[in-house]
C-alpha cells in the first residue's frame, strides 16, 4: 500500500506542518511515512503545497508528487480544474468552504468544512491547518483522529485540540447531483 | 528494520543536527546557507538551551567558518560545519587546509546547484567541484542514513590512522527537508561510542608546529603520504563501522540491492530511493542497484566486484565535468574497470541537475532505454540526460 496526499493553502496557514503532524500520526499508529513540502522560496499568502506518503513498508520513494489520493484544499479559492485532475479515480477532497463545493468529478468522493468558522468560535484564527487535519481525518479513516489530537494537543495545547475534533465532527459530504 | 514505536519523524537537517549534538562536539562555527541553514540554527538551539555545551561560532563567510573550524581542531577540539553550495565553493582554499593540516572535522554538506544560473535546489555539483580536496566523502541516502553516518564520521576522522576530514552529503531538499521515520541511539550509547583520542594538537607546553613552509625538497612527499592515509581510510572505515551499535545503521562503502539484475545501475544520494522502488515495485527485476555510500575514498575493488558479470552498467552523475570524457561518478566507475581489465558496456547518465528530481515516468523512461542499448550488447560507451528537455543530444 502506498498511499499519497497533497495539503494546498497559503504561506502562513501552517501547510507545511499540517504535512509534518499527519505523518507523525500516521508514524504513531505503525505506518511508514514522509512528509515534505514542495521546495522553493516561499511567500507569506502565496499557494503553498506540501506532500505526504504513508506506507505499510518503508517508503523509499523520493520523486516528486504528481497525481495523490486526497487533496486537502485550504481554500475555495484554491480548487483549480488541473488539480482536481490529479486526483485518484476512488480518492477523496477535502475543501474549507462555507457552502457546499461544486461536484466536479464523480468518481472521487468530496467533502467540505467551515474550517474559517470553526478557528473563529474557538478564536483560533492561525489555525485554519489543524481544523483541516480534523475534517481529513475523520473522512479518509486512514490515520486515527486521537493521533492528531494527540499530538496537536502536545504541542499546541488543548484550545487547538479542539479545533481539531470540532472540524472533525463539522465535515460535510457532497451528494451527488441528481 | 525500524522500529515505528520508537522511530521519530526528523529532516535529513533534523537528524544531522541530533547526531552532531549527540556527538558531543565542542565546537561549530557556521554561517547559513539554504537548504543547510536548519542543521546550525538547530545546533545554536542545542547550544543556546545548555543541551550540548559547545562553542558556537557565527561567522561573516564560509571561508571563516572552516578557517575556525581549522583552528579549534588543531587545539584539540571535536569541530563541526555544514554547508552548502556557494558556501563550500567558498571554503574550497580552506578545504586542502583542513585535511592537508590532518584536522578530523566533520562537514555535514547539503548538496546544492552552484550559480550561475542562480539556483538553489540539490545536486551534486557542489562537492564534485571540491573532489580533489582530499576529504573522505560519504553520500546518505535518506535522513536515518544522515544520522548514521555523522555518528560514524566523528570516529572515523578521529582514528589515530586517519586524521582526516569528513563530508556527509545528503541531498538539498529531496533529503534535508523530507520529514521521514528516524531511530535514534541513546546518548550514553553515541558517547561511547565516540571516545575521544589524543592527537597531535596546539600544547601551549609541548610546542609543535602545523602549516610549516614545504619547498620543493618536501611538498611533494606530504602529497602523497596524504593520498596514502586516505586511501587506507577505506579500511578503517570497515572497522569503525563494525563497531558501530546499530547494525543496520552500519556504514558500508556500497549497498547492493536486487543483485541477481543482469543490468547495473551505480548511483549515490537520495534518487537512489525511488530507483530501489520502480526496481521492487514495478518489475524491473532485470536491474541491480549499487548504492555508493563512500565516493571518497573511491572503492575501486568493491564496484569492479559488484558489475563485472553485468550486461550492463549505468552509471548515474548528478554533476556534469563541462569538457571531460566523462563526468565524475562515471571517469572513477570508468577507470576502476579499466584497472581491473575489465571491460563492460558503459552508459553515463546524467540527472537532476538544479533540483530536477527524476520522475517515476523519467526513471522508467530510463529503464526502457537503458534495456535496448544493452540488448544491443557490444562493449561501447552510451551517455544519456535523463529529463533533459533541450534539443541537440
Amino acid at each position: 500500500m502506498l498511499f499519497e496526499l497533497l495539503m494546498l493553502g497559503r504561506g502562513g496557514q501552517g501547510v507545511v506542518t499540517a504535512g509534518r503532524i499527519f505523518a507523525e500520526a500516521a508514524l504513531k499508529s505503525g505506518l511508514f511515512s514522509q512528509s515534505f513540502p514542495e521546495f522553493g522560496p516561499e511567500r507569506s499568502g502565496a499557494p503553498v503545497r506540501s506532500y505526504v506518503r504513508i506506507s505499510d513498508e518503508p517508503v523509499m520513494l523520493r520523486a516528486p508528487i504528481e497525481n495523490f489520493d486526497v487533496a486537502v484544499v485550504f481554500e475555495r479559492k484554491l480548487l483549480d480544474h488541473r488539480l482536481v485532475e490529479m486526483i485518484r479515480s476512488g480518492g477523496l477532497i477535502v475543501v474549507g468552504s462555507e457552502t457546499p463545493v461544486e461536484f466536479a468529478r464523480s468518481d472521487i468522493k468530496w467533502f467540505y468544512v467551515d474550517a474559517r468558522k470553526i478557528v473563529e468560535e474557538l478564536n483560533r484564527p492561525r489555525s485554519i491547518n489543524l481544523a483541516m487535519l480534523g475534517a481529513l481525518c475523520s473522512v479518509l479513516h486512514l490515520v486515527p483522529l486521537n493521533n492528531v489530537e494527540e499530538i496537536v494537543r502536545r504541542r499546541f495545547g488543548e484550545g487547538n485540540a479542539e479545533v481539531v475534533r470540532r472540524a472533525a465532527s463539522r465535515v460535510v459530504e457532497v451528494e451527488a447531483a441528481a | 528494520m525500524y522500529n515505528l514505536k520508537t522511530a521519530r519523524l526528523m529532516t535529513g537537517n533534523d537528524a544531522a543536527a541530533y547526531a552532531v549534538k549527540q556527538s558531543d562536539v565542542d565546537f561549530i562555527s557556521a554561517y547559513p546557507i539554504t537548504p543547510q541553514t536548519i542543521i546550525v540554527e538547530r545546533l545554536s538551539e542545542y547550544v543556546a538551551s545548555g543541551e550540548l555545551h559547545a562553542e558556537f561560532v557565527a561567522t561573516e563567510s564560509e571561508h571563516s567558518a572552516l578557517s575556525a573550524c581549522v583552528g579549534a581542531s588543531l587545539a584539540g577540539a571535536r569541530a563541526f560545519t555544514s554547508t552548502s553550495s556557494q558556501g563550500l565553493a567558498l571554503m574550497h582554499e580552506i578545504l586542502y587546509v583542513a585535511s592537508g593540516l590532518r584536522c578530523p572535522i566533520v562537514m555535514a554538506i547539503v548538496n546544492r546547484a552552484l550559480s550561475a544560473p542562480l539556483n538553489i535546489h540539490g545536486d551534486h555539483s557542489d562537492v564534485m567541484g571540491s573532489r580533489d580536496a582530499g576529504w573522505i566523502q560519504i553520500f546518505a541516502e535518506n535522513p536515518q542514513e544522515v544520522y548514521h553516518y555523522l555518528i560514524q564520521s566523528f570516529r572515523l576522522a578521529e582514528h589515530p590512522d586517519v586524521l582526516l576530514p569528513v563530508g556527509v552529503n545528503l541531498d538539498g531538499f529531496t533529503v534535508s527537508h523530507s520529514s521521514e521515520p528516524v531511530e535514534v541511539l541513546e546518548d550514553s550509547v553515541v558517547k561511547e561510542y565516540l571516545p575521544r583520542n589524543e592527537r597531535p594538537r596546539l600544547d601551549y607546553y609541548s610546542p609543535a608546529t602545523f602549516g610549516a613552509f614545504a619547498l620543493p625538497t618536501h611538498y611533494f612527499e606530504f602529497k602523497v603520504e596524504q593520498d596514502k592515509t586516505l586511501r587506507k581510510a577505506g579500511e578503517v572505515l570497515d572497522e569503525v563501522a563494525a563497531h558501530y551499535p546499530s547494525p543496520e545503521g552500519r556504514l558500508r562503502k556500497i549497498d547492493k540491492f536486487n543483485e541477481d539484475g543482469r543490468i547495473a545501475v551505480i548511483i549515490m544520494g537520495g534518487t537512489t530511493g525511488t530507483l530501489r522502488y520502480a526496481i521492487k515495485s514495478l518489475r524491473f527485476r532485470d536491474f541491480s542497484l549499487i548504492s555508493l555510500k563512500l565516493f571518497s575514498p573511491f572503492p575501486s575493488r568493491e564496484l569492479v566486484e559488484a558489475v563485472s558479470d553485468a550486461d550492463a552498467v549505468v552509471v548515474m552523475d548528478r554533476s556534469m565535468s563541462p569538457g571531460a570524457p566523462l563526468h565524475p561518478l562515471a571517469s572513477n566507475v570508468a577507470t576502476s574497470l579499466y584497472e581491473a581489465g575489465v571491460s563492460v558496456n558503459l552508459i553515463s547518465v546524467v540527472y537532476g541537475l538544479g533540483g530536477r528530481e527524476p520522475t517515476i515516468k523519467m526513471v522508467l523512461e530510463m529503464f526502457e532505454k537503458v534495456r535496448e542499448i544493452a540488448r544491443g550488447g557490444g562493449k561501447r560507451l552510451s551517455r544519456l540526460f535523463l529529463g533533459y528537455q533541450g534539443d541537440g543530444l
